[in-house]
């Protein structure tokens, strides 16, 4: 920035806004920035909608192994995480892995 | 005073019966003890290689889950973390570990052959018989049972059992043992690894 010798005027720049309201000089910069922010949205989505199938479907299982409860943090024991995923993969194994592949929504228990 | 003949149904563990439904309890027994040391042996085998994970925060949190030091409240977060990664960083999406491991888990039978080591396959009620894996080639016996002699072949993915004329058997995996037919003529193959071998 110039140093304001009493005399300084506006000046009228060009620059790039994206949809978050970022603004850069340079057009490159906001369309990189523009596609990662779309990225992340896609990302949250598929993450969300991972968990969202990840609850519901665990709750289901709690009838077949009450383990399940685990998964959405759902049980009242202090610490038992270990044996909540060890009696999953042990005892309910077949359901497990219907659980796990329901996440990217290939299976619904 | 003559000798007579006695039939007697032997379980994998070389233990005798006289009532076959008693023998068949008691081997259903012997295999599910079986089944769960072996997926209780793969599931934490499982655990040992995340805790050598090469991404220091994915150890870091098998290791508080080892020492029972992850919380309930820290559960949901915990299978978030490993089932579906972080939206930043995705490589610490485990779906696909664990879906292996399960795979390994649901697929014993296919396991079990997999893993190296020595065997004892039987044949219906024929005796025992050694069997050792050579590197890939599948685990082979012949042996002669109800005067007929029958060759097993074991590989990773089933079992093929041909009699002396050729023919091959259809076989079906059904609780933990093979049964496999031929035309009028059904054996059920049971097998165990050797102990102290």
């Amino acid at each position: 920035m110039a140093e304001n010798d009493g005399n300084g005027k506006i000046e009228k720049v060009g620059l790039w806004e994206t949809d978050d309201g970022t603004l850069f000089t340079t057009q490159s910069a906001a369309t990189a920035y523009e596609e990662a922010l779309i990225n992340d949205r896609k990302q949250a989505q598929i993450f969300n909608d991972g968990k969202k199938a990840m609850l519901v479907n665990s709750k289901s299982l709690v009838s077949v192994n009450p383990s399940y409860a685990a998964v959405s943090g759902d049980f009242f024991e202090r610490g038992g995480v270990y044996s909540s995923l060890e009696s999953m993969i042990v005892d309910t194994p077949e359901e497990t892995k219907k659980l796990i592949q329901s996440i990217n929504g290939r299976r619904k228990i | 005073m003559a000798v007579k003949q006695v039939t007697r149904y032997e379980a994998t563990d070389c233990t005798l019966f006289t009532d076959e439904r008693a023998a068949q309890k008691y081997q259903d027994s012997l295999n599910t003890v079986g089944r769960d040391v072996f997926r209780k042996e793969t599931f934490e085998k499982f655990i040992t290689t995340q805790l050598d994970n090469k991404d220091e925060g994915l150890a870091k949190l098998y290791k508080r889950l080892v020492k029972d030091d992850l919380t309930f409240d820290e559960s949901q977060p915990f299978f978030e973390r490993v089932w579906l990664g972080t939206i930043k960083d995705t490589k610490l999406n485990q779906q696909p570990d664990y879906l292996n491991m399960l795979n390994e888990i649901i697929d014993e039978e296919e396991s079990h052959i997999k893993a190296d080591g020595v065997y004892d396959f039987a044949i219906g009620l024929g005796a025992k018989a050694l069997m050792t894996r050579s590197k890939e080639q599948p685990y082979s016996l012949s042996t002669g049972y109800d005067g007929e002699t029958y060759t097993l072949q074991a590989s990773p993915g089933g079992f093929r059992m041909t009699n002396s004329k050729g023919a091959i058997g259809t076989s079906t995996f059904i609780n933990n043992r093979w049964t496999v037919v031929f035309k009028e003529v059904t054996h059920v193959v049971t097998w165990q690894a050797a102990m102290g071998r």
